[in-house]
């Protein structure tokens, strides 16, 4: 069975980066480009897992943990958190918020594609 | 010595003189000299003459004229120290030094 | 003429409403609703104690005498009160912060406590008060007589003493701190006031309108010489308005009301003119009704009683009535706050050294001071006014009213030398104040007091003419042969000159005592020393059960255990008595002080502390101590202020340093976010090409075309951000030179013009003449331009986007608008655009890290133009460009430094 990843990233090339890797490691990626998207789409399909750029058009990414932590159907979604800020406070507040991961960019790709794999085992087990 | 007390001290009379206070000040101290003076020989001396204004002796307008004017320049020194100068309220009794004494 | 019983029926009842406001006053300042009583205007009224009946009679008399003179007695107080920043101000500083119960208490407070200068002030203000008060007593009789034509001998002058004894004896002597007002006696002294002032004014109106009918009228028929204008500003001019400046501040009656009764220093700014208008409108009237007495009068009359006999001669017995109860406020309101002074006075400074004496003598454990000092207050009102009537029985009335008073100011103003002497000069001493006093009261008495009691007084008529022993030099009307003078200014030069050159004389040969010293500098510099700074003064053995057992004996069982609580609470003790500190023992000082004087107080306390009185080099280091205090507080307290200026400035300075700091921080953190953004691109992309993974020929193109394209990205910020940081910092000087703005329009067009195409954007400008200069650099005005293109370009979402250039030049100003109708910005986000790393909502494409704005207007600032945002009538925005015309200064060079 096919994992499903739902990828929320407004940067036209990580995002291309992204769907390349993960869509050679079997994933179906679904991609967003903004918060509101992201929420809504999150909810409607529920995938297996989601990455999560912080920096987003519109509602930013912390914004968009909180609001799917807070709906029973979301609450346990495992999330990976993207940031460019690499910084200590974005760290702790995606941790706070509940994200299962958090990946400064640049990220190596083995390492996410890593991450993503084993987060959407765990969901599923 | 803390800084804290600082607003207190204030209400004193030597505050932070401003030129409003200072000006009030100054003119508070001049106006009885200017008053010793028009009131007394030899300025005054000049007014003693043997005439009548309005059918009232001259000396006796000057001096009488002197007075209210006197009394209007008080008035109006008078409010401005009351805007300009906070004077200590006396319905507190005079604080005493509880420690203050110890300081010493 | 009117009866008898009238008038006493009406004086009486006059009485008894003034019982009644006493009483009201009284009950309603214990019930705390005294508002009205502690006003401004109740103050002012209470000082015109000063206008006794001779003022009211007196006035007149003199005035019809010697004309305009009269005025300089209401004059030297008028001085004095409109000066009141020299002088009352301070008095009235010194008496609530010492607690000064008296003028006598104020000598002696100064001058080290003394209790010797405290008996001595109170023996002058006794001598100089027993005539005035004679003089009360003489004018009501007198006016009694004239009203009612009878010979009334001295009954009623001894019924009108009796009556006031007991209205002083009542609401004059409730409590012994003297610091606590009397309010009903106040309350009818204000009364009295508004009384007097309406009478006398009445009469002024009566004499001018009602008789002569009109100013002119009454002048005219002034009679020659009453106004001399050539002799009206002589000696006795300026030597009775000195006098009368005194005794504003010496009588003890005004000490009282101005100093002891004072309830607030802001009343004083008020009095300072309204007392003074008070005297004017007394003054008023003066000559016109001495004018009025002496042509519509028989020639004869007394002049001392124009004011009673003018009404009556023209049988205006309502006026007349008025006139009567006008006097006879005069006379009581000064009988009874003299009276309450003096009582003060004697009891403090006379009676109570001897009471504790006796009260430390024995064991006295039962002795309560306080009733005994009550007593001794009540009975020397009795006596006081007892005295002021013998001594009017014993001079069987004689003399003019006004001369009388002049005696009395004579008297009184041998205080002056001390007490000026005291709050302005650091080294006035004792023995000095001492001398003074003692040398200026004996030729007072010598030289005016006892020769004005008459050839058939106590001195012997050859003494008065030929001297004592027929030694002529002691002549006491012509001292030293200095005959021809006016006895008055004669009295007044020898017995002030001599005090004046005794005080300053003995004060610079003898030495200053130590608790002189400390008390002289406590007073001189009492607006600079901290209020209520205690001094040690007494060793602290004292143990906190005597100081009690002081306490309650002096100010009673309740005040004493609520000033013990309230010291206990401020020491934090929480049970039983509080410590002995020297800062109790300096209250409790104080305390007692406006009880029983400062000299009495200080005695008491240091007894009970110990019964040990303190070294004198302790005494010494104490003075000293103080002294320096005292001297350095007042610069302590400018440098305070410095400090807090200048900390108030650091913190200013700091919390922009903060705020920068936070700036640098975001902008670090912004900067890193952009970094990232392409390098994650680019070491994403790098990663697949290294894995090894097979990729199509396009796949391959494809990334490395990304890697290309984020790496030029990454250049492009790297340049920008370096570009807006020396911008900021101000080191890229921008050369200026004249450049045709229409050069510099197409320049940027044509670079724009391939991104143009491609996006479909199509773009009009209105091209300026080659004539219009601006002051700028060519490339830098380029750059700007092209990023405001470049924007309008990427950010259009329009369906059909166009963009339009617009010029205006106008003055020295020419502008350049640059607009498009993709939407604009909204004027919430018009100055974040021109903030580092925004970009505007309508952003779709991550291109740009949102410095082209900020680095534009920077450029356009430092090329001495600007770059904003402008709203349209219609809503939509544009930005401008502000440059400066270069046309009339084609060789300016470069822009003023930032």
């Amino acid at each position: 069975m096919t994992r499903s990843v739902l990828l929320a990233e407004d940067e036209p090339h990580i995002v291309e980066s992204l769907e390349f890797l993960l869509g050679r490691a079997g994933f179906s990626v679904t991609v967003v480009s903004d918060g509101e998207a992201a929420v809504a789409r999150a909810m409607a399909d529920t995938p297996d897992v989601l990455v999560l750029d912080v920096m987003l058009p519109g509602i930013n990414g912390f914004e968009v943990l909180r609001r799917l932590r807070a709906e029973a159907g979301t609450a346990r979604l495992p999330v990976v958190m993207l940031t460019a800020k690499g910084q200590r406070e974005d760290r702790e507040t995606a941790r706070r918020w509940g994200a299962d991961v958090f990946i400064a960019k640049p990220f190596s790709n083995a390492e996410l594609v890593e991450t993503v794999s084993r987060l959407a085992a765990s969901g599923t087990s | 010595m803390t800084p804290e007390p600082a607003p207190r001290r204030r209400r004193g009379a030597s505050g932070d003189p401003g030129l409003a206070v200072r000006k009030a000040r100054d003119a508070a101290l001049a106006l009885p000299l200017v008053g010793l003076i028009l009131v007394m020989p030899p300025v005054a001396q000049i007014f003693a003459i043997d005439a009548r204004i309005g059918g009232v002796p001259v000396v006796l307008a000057y001096i009488f004229g002197v007075w209210i004017l006197l009394v209007a320049g008080a008035r109006s020194v008078g409010r401005r120290i009351l805007e300009t100068e906070t004077l200590a309220d006396p319905k507190a009794p005079p604080a005493e030094a509880q420690g203050g004494g110890e300081a010493v | 003429m009117l009866s008898s019983d009238l008038l006493l029926g009406v004086a009486i009842a006059y009485v008894v409403l003034l019982f009644a406001v006493a009483f009201i006053g009284d009950s309603r300042a214990r019930r705390g609703r005294s508002a009205w009583l502690r006003s401004p205007l109740v103050y002012t009224l209470s000082i015109s104690v000063y206008c006794t009946s001779w003022t009211f009679y007196g006035a007149v008399g003199s005035a019809a005498r010697s004309g305009l003179e009269f005025a300089t007695i209401y004059l030297g107080p008028t001085l004095v009160f409109i000066g009141w920043w020299w002088c009352l101000r301070k008095l009235v500083r010194i008496g609530r912060v010492h607690r000064i119960t008296s003028i006598a208490d104020l000598i002696s407070s100064r001058y080290g406590k003394s209790p010797s200068l405290a008996v001595i002030v109170t023996l002058i203000a006794i001598a100089a008060t027993t005539p005035y008060i004679a003089l009360q007593l003489q004018s009501v009789t007198l006016s009694f007589e004239a009203i009612t034509g009878t010979d009334q001998d001295l009954r009623s002058a001894f019924w009108v003493a009796a009556g006031m004894a007991l209205f002083t004896i009542l609401f004059g002597t409730r409590t012994i701190d003297a610091n606590e007002r009397h309010h009903g006696v106040v309350a009818a002294i204000a009364v009295e006031a508004v009384v007097k002032l309406v009478a006398l004014l009445a009469i002024g109106i009566f004499a001018v309108w009602g008789l002569a009918g009109g100013v002119r009228e009454i002048f005219a028929e002034m009679p020659v010489g009453l106004v001399e204008v050539e002799q009206i500003f002589g000696p006795r001019w300026v030597t009775l308005t000195f006098l009368s400046a005194a005794a504003i501040l010496c009588l003890p009656r005004q000490f009282q009301v101005t100093v002891v009764e004072n309830a607030d220093e802001r009343h004083l700014v008020t009095a300072s003119w309204m007392f003074p208008f008070y005297l004017f409108l007394m003054s008023l009237f003066v000559i016109p009704i001495a004018i009025a007495g002496l042509a519509y009068l028989p020639a004869g009359s007394n002049p001392d009683l124009f004011v009673l006999n003018l009404p009556l001669a023209f049988g205006e017995d309502e006026l007349a009535l008025l006139a009567f109860i006008g006097g006879f406020s005069s006379a009581t309101s000064m009988v009874i706050v003299a009276a309450i002074a003096l009582s003060t006075m004697v009891s403090n400074h006379m009676v109570a050294p001897f009471a504790i004496k006796i009260l430390l003598k024995g064991d006295a454990a039962s002795g309560d001071v306080r009733d005994l000092l009550l007593a001794s207050r009540r009975v020397s009102i009795g006596i006081i006014l007892g005295l002021g009537y013998l001594y009017y029985e014993l001079s069987g009335g004689a003399g003019a009213l006004a001369a009388m008073g002049l005696i009395a100011f004579v008297g009184v103003a041998q205080i002056l030398p001390a007490m000026l002497g005291g709050i302005f000069w650091r080294g006035a001493t004792r023995s000095g104040a001492l001398a003074g006093l003692c040398g200026g009261a004996a030729l007072w008495l010598y030289t005016l007091f006892l020769p004005s009691l008459g050839t058939g007084g106590l001195l012997p008529e050859a003494w008065l003419v030929d001297g004592p022993s027929g030694i002529a030099l002691l002549r006491p009307q012509a001292l030293l042969g200095l005959a021809g003078a006016d006895p008055l200014v004669h009295a007044t030069v020898w017995s002030l000159g001599v005090n004046t050159v005794l005080f300053i004389g003995v004060s610079a040969l003898s030495r200053i005592e130590p608790l002189d010293r400390l008390q002289g500098a406590l007073f001189i510099e009492v607006f600079r020393s901290p209020e209520g700074e205690s001094h040690r003064l007494i060793r602290r053995d004292a143990a906190a059960e005597d100081l009690y057992v002081l306490a309650q004996r002096i100010l009673g069982a309740g005040p004493a255990r609520a000033l013990f609580d309230e010291m206990a609470r401020a020491q934090g003790v929480t049970r039983g008595l509080p410590n002995p500190t020297d800062a109790l023992i300096a209250r409790l000082e104080r305390e007692l002080a406006g009880s029983i004087g400062a000299a009495s107080a200080h005695a008491m306390v240091t007894r009970a502390a110990g019964g040990e009185v303190i070294s004198l080099t302790e005494l010494m280091d104490i003075a000293d101590e103080t002294q320096r205090l005292i001297e350095t507080s007042a610069r302590l307290a400018d440098k305070t202020r410095e400090l807090e200026r200048t900390a108030a400035e650091l913190r200013k300075v700091n919390e922009r340093l903060r705020r920068l700091d936070r700036q640098k921080d975001d902008f670090l953190s912004q900067v890193s976010h952009e970094l990232r953004t392409p390098m994650t691109s680019i070491r994403s992309f790098a990663e697949i090409l290294l894995s090894g993974t097979r990729l199509e020929p396009g796949e391959i193109r494809r990334f490395t075309t990304i890697i290309h394209d984020e790496s030029l990205r990454l250049t492009r910020l790297l340049d920008e951000i370096l570009d807006i940081s020396r911008l900021e910092a101000g080191h890229a000087a921008i050369p200026l030179r004249p450049v045709v703005l229409a050069d510099a329009i197409a320049g940027a067009m044509d670079t724009i013009s391939g991104l143009a195409r491609e996006a479909g954007v199509g773009i009009s400008a209105d091209v300026p003449p080659r004539q219009l200069w601006v002051s700028a650099d060519a490339d830098r005005l380029r750059q700007v331009l092209i990023n405001l293109l470049s924007n309008a370009i990427r950010y259009n979402t329009a369906p059909e986007p166009r963009i339009e250039i617009r010029w205006r030049a106008e003055g020295e100003k020419v502008e350049v608008d640059v607009a498009d109708n993709g939407g604009g910005v909204s004027r919430a986000e018009a100055e974040d655009v021109f903030a580092k790393f925004t970009r505007g909502t309508r952003a779709v494409e991550g291109q740009g890290a949102g410095l082209g704005l900020p680095i534009s207007r920077a450029i356009m600032r430092r090329m001495g133009g600007d770059l904003s945002v402008v709203f349209a009538e219609d809503g939509t925005s544009f930005f401008r460009v502000t440059l400066a015309n270069a046309e009339r200064r084609p060789v300016r060079r470069s822009a003023a430094a930032e």
